[in-house]
C-alpha cells in the first residue's frame, strides 16, 4: 500500500514537473473564455459600427467587448520553423495593435497535428464544431488536406492554406513556394559553380511533399547547366545527426569529387558543416543551405562556414499570415495567393537581413 | 551421425549467428565497395552508432529482466538538452554531463517505481514517458536548438589519441555492462527475473527492486546517449533521438536477446548495433535511394530475427 502511494506521488510530481515546462502560448491551449464567431459578412460591418458607437478611447484602442476567434492548425509543433510562424501569428493577432487595427479583439486557437494528417483533419472538424471565423492551415499533405478544407467550406469558414496546398476545396494561399525555395538554391549554384562541378544533395524526410517540391525546383534549375552533375541524393530526415551520417558516408564514397553539398533545411545544413569541419574540408566543399530561424542558422553564413542560404523567414511568414487575417476582419479584398519573399543570402549581403 | 551434425550447426548458429551475419556483411560490403573497408569509414560507422549502442546497453538490461523501455529516445533528448542548457549557463562540460546522467537516471527511476508500484505494463508507462518527456523538452526549448556548446562537444567529437572519444565512452559502457551482467550477483538476478519472475520471487530475489534498478540504469544510459548525441551535432536538439528506442531495441533483438526476457548477452548487442550501422553505410556508399534503404533495412532485420528464432527452435528439438 505504501509503495503504491509513493509510486503515485512520484508519478504525480513527474507530471507536475512536466507541466511546469509546458506553460505559455503553445498549441492546444485553452480557448479564450469569451468568444464569438460571427458571420463573415457581418464582421466588417460590426467593426465599423463599433468604431462609430464607442467613445474616443475605444475607437483608438478597439473594442474588447467581443473576442472573435481564428484558428491555426499547425503541421507539427515539434517543427521549429512552423512553431515560429504560429507563435508570431498568435503574438501579432492577439496584440493591442491588431485590436486597434480591426476594431475588436481576436483570439487564436492553435492546434498541433503532430505531422499526422488524420489528427489534423480531426482537429479541424472539432474546430468547426466549436465555431471559428477563419482557419489558417499548415497542411500535412495536399491530398489529405482536402477533407479539412471541405469541412470548413461546408461551414462557410474561409480557409487560408499556409505554405501548403489542398487538392480540393476552396482556399487561398499564404506563404512561400517550396518549389521556388529549391529553385533559388539551384540558381545560386548555377551562377556560382564552375563547369562540371559535382553536387551531393541532402533531402528531408522521404515522402514529404515539401521535400519532393524543393528537390524538383533545385533539379529543374540546374538541369543542363554548366555540366553540373548530381553525385548522390540521400535523406537526412531533417535531422542534424542523420545529415552528419550521410555526409560522412559521402566523404568516404566520393572524397575529393564533391564540390557542393546542398541541404534542404537548416538543421541538415548544420550537420553537414559539422562533418566538413571535422574532416578539415570545409574550405574545399561549398554548402548551400537554409535560414529559417534567423539566429543560429544565420550565424553559419556570417562566419562563412555556409556559402549560401535561401532565407525563408518563418517569423515573416507568421507576420504575413497576421496581415492576411487583418485584411479578412476588415473586409478587405485578399488575393488568391499571397507570397512572402524569398531571399538569397551570402556573407556579402548578410547584414542586409540580419543584425548582430 | 547426420543428426549430430545438424545439431552442431544449429548450436553454432545459436551462439554465433549474429556474428556470422555481421562478418558476412562486412565481407560482401568490402567486395562491393572499395571505400567500405577503409579505417576512416569503419571508424565513422562505429562512431555513428555509438548513441544507439549506449542506449542499447540500457535496452538490453531492461529486456533481460522481462520488461521494455520505449522512452529511451525522448529521455535522451530531454536529458541531452538539459545538459546542453547547463553547458551554456555554466560553461562546465563535466557538470553538464553529470546533469544529463542524473536527469536520465531520475526519469528511469520514476519509470521503474511506477511500473512496479502500480503494476502497470512497462510498455504503457514508458510510452507515456516517451510522450511526456518529448512534449516537455519541446515546450521548454520552444522547439529551438541550444547552440554554443563549446567544450561540451568533446563528448561527441573529441579524440583520445587517434580514437574518437564517443567510441571510448561506448567501450567503457560495454565493459561495465558486460561485467554487471556476467560477473555480478545483480546480473544473475536480472537473468533470473527475466527468465521466471515467480520462481525468482520464490527464491528470495526482490523482483520489484531489481526491475526498478534496471529502469534506472536504462534511464541513466539514455541520458548518456543524449549527451553524446547533442555533443556530436554541437547543439541541443529537442527533436533529437527520435525513434532511438526502436533502433536500440532492434540492435538488442538482432543480437539475440529474447523479447520475453532471461536470454541474451552484451556481445550480441554490439554485433546487432554494428550490423544495422554497416547495412546503412554500404547502402549509402552504393547510393541506394532512401526509399529502398528503408525497405531493405526492414526486410533484412526481419530475416535476421526469423533465421535466429528458427535455428534456436530447431536446436532445442
Amino acid at each position: 500500500m505504501r509503495k503504491k502511494m509513493w509510486a503515485m506521488l512520484l508519478s504525480l510530481s513527474m507530471v507536475a514537473a512536466m507541466l511546469a515546462g509546458c506553460g505559455g502560448s503553445t498549441s492546444g491551449g485553452d480557448a479564450v473564455a469569451t468568444d464569438k464567431t460571427a458571420d463573415k459578412s457581418d464582421i466588417a460591418a460590426e467593426t465599423e459600427a463599433a468604431a462609430d458607437t464607442t467613445g474616443t478611447d475605444d475607437a483608438d484602442t478597439g473594442s474588447r467587448d467581443f473576442t472573435y476567434k481564428v484558428a491555426v492548425s499547425n503541421l507539427a509543433d515539434s517543427d521549429e520553423t512552423c512553431y515560429i510562424a504560429c507563435e508570431k501569428f498568435k503574438e501579432v493577432v492577439e496584440s493591442d495593435e491588431f485590436v486597434q487595427g480591426v476594431g475588436h479583439a481576436v483570439s487564436v486557437e492553435w492546434v498541433d497535428s503532430d505531422g499526422d494528417i488524420t489528427k489534423q483533419t480531426t482537429n479541424v472538424e472539432t474546430l468547426v464544431s466549436k465555431g471559428i471565423d477563419a482557419l489558417f492551415l499548415i497542411g500535412v499533405d495536399t491530398a489529405g488536406n482536402s477533407s479539412a478544407v471541405q469541412a470548413c467550406n461546408k461551414a462557410d469558414i474561409p480557409v487560408f492554406m499556409v505554405a501548403t496546398e489542398s487538392e480540393e476545396g476552396d482556399w487561398k494561399f499564404v506563404g512561400f513556394n517550396e518549389y521556388d525555395c529549391g529553385k533559388v538554391q539551384g540558381e545560386y549554384v548555377v551562377d556560382n559553380a564552375k563547369e562540371g562541378d559535382k553536387i551531393c544533395y541532402i533531402e528531408g524526410t522521404p515522402g514529404r511533399e515539401a521535400v519532393v517540391q524543393r528537390e524538383e525546383g533545385f533539379m529543374d534549375a540546374i538541369e543542363g547547366k554548366k555540366g553540373l552533375e548530381i553525385l548522390s541524393v540521400q535523406s537526412g530526415d531533417f535531422k542534424a545527426e542523420d545529415a552528419m551520417q550521410v555526409t560522412e558516408d559521402w566523404i568516404q564514397a566520393y572524397g575529393d569529387e564533391i564540390d557542393w553539398i546542398v541541404s534542404q533545411d537548416n538543421k541538415m545544413g548544420q550537420g553537414v558543416v559539422e562533418v566538413l569541419k571535422a574532416a578539415n574540408i570545409l574550405d574545399k566543399v561549398r554548402v548551400s543551405s537554409w535560414i529559417s530561424v534567423g539566429t543560429w542558422d544565420a550565424e553559419y553564413v556570417e562566419s562563412g562556414d555556409i556559402e549560401h542560404c535561401v532565407y525563408v523567414g518563418f517569423d515573416v511568414l507568421g507576420q504575413t499570415m497576421a496581415d492576411v487575417c487583418e485584411k479578412y476582419y476588415k473586409g478587405e479584398s485578399i488575393d488568391d495567393r499571397t507570397y512572402m519573399e524569398l531571399f538569397s543570402v551570402t556573407k556579402d549581403n548578410y547584414t542586409d537581413y540580419f543584425t548582430n | 551421425m547426420n543428426n549430430s551434425k545438424k545439431i552442431n550447426v544449429a548450436e553454432i548458429y545459436g551462439k554465433f549467428g549474429i556474428f556470422i551475419i555481421l562478418i558476412a556483411t562486412i565481407i560482401i560490403s568490402a567486395i562491393i565497395s572499395p571505400a567500405f573497408l577503409s579505417a576512416s569509414n569503419l571508424t565513422n560507422v562505429i562512431r555513428q552508432n555509438v548513441t544507439i549502442g549506449i542506449v542499447a546497453c540500457g535496452a538490453q538490461i531492461v529486456l533481460l529482466c522481462g520488461e521494455v523501455d520505449l522512452s529511451a529516445g525522448s529521455v535522451a533528448a530531454f536529458a541531452g538538452c538539459f545538459a546542453a542548457m547547463v553547458q551554456v549557463a555554466a560553461g562546465n562540460p563535466v557538470l553538464a554531463l553529470f546533469t544529463g546522467l542524473v536527469i536520465g537516471g531520475m526519469i528511469g527511476f520514476i519509470n521503474g517505481i511506477v511500473i512496479t508500484g502500480c503494476n502497470i505494463p512497462s510498455f504503457i508507462m514508458t510510452l507515456a514517458t516517451q510522450q511526456a518527456a518529448r512534449g516537455a523538452i519541446l515546450a521548454i526549448t520552444k522547439a529551438k536548438p541550444i547552440s554554443k556548446l563549446d567544450g561540451f562537444t568533446w563528448f561527441g567529437q573529441g579524440y583520445i589519441g587517434l580514437i574518437p572519444a564517443p567510441i571510448i565512452i561506448w567501450a567503457i559502457i560495454l565493459v561495465i555492462t558486460g561485467f554487471l551482467l556476467n560477473k555480478m550477483r545483480f546480473g544473475r538476478y536480472i537473468y533470473a527475473v527475466g527468465g521466471n519472475k515467480v520462481a525468482a520471487q520464490a527464491s528470495g530475489i526482490k523482483v520489484k527492486r531489481i526491475i526498478t534498478k534496471c529502469f534506472t540504469m536504462a534511464g541513466l544510459l539514455s541520458g548518456l546517449g543524449g549527451v553524446v548525441l547533442m555533443a556530436r551535432v554541437n547543439s541541443g536538439q529537442p527533436n533529437g533521438g527520435e525513434q532511438l528506442e526502436f533502433d536500440a531495441i532492434t540492435a538488442v533483438i538482432i543480437g539475440g536477446t529474447s523479447m520475453s526476457g532471461g536470454v541474451g548477452n552484451i556481445y550480441g548487442t554490439i554485433a546487432g548495433a554494428l550490423f544495422v550501422g554497416f547495412l546503412i553505410n554500404i547502402m549509402t556508399l552504393l547510393n541506394v535511394s532512401a526509399y529502398f534503404q528503408q525497405i531493405v533495412k526492414g526486410v533484412i532485420i526481419a530475416l535476421a530475427v526469423i533465421i535466429d528464432v528458427k535455428v534456436r527452435t530447431s536446436g532445442k528439438k
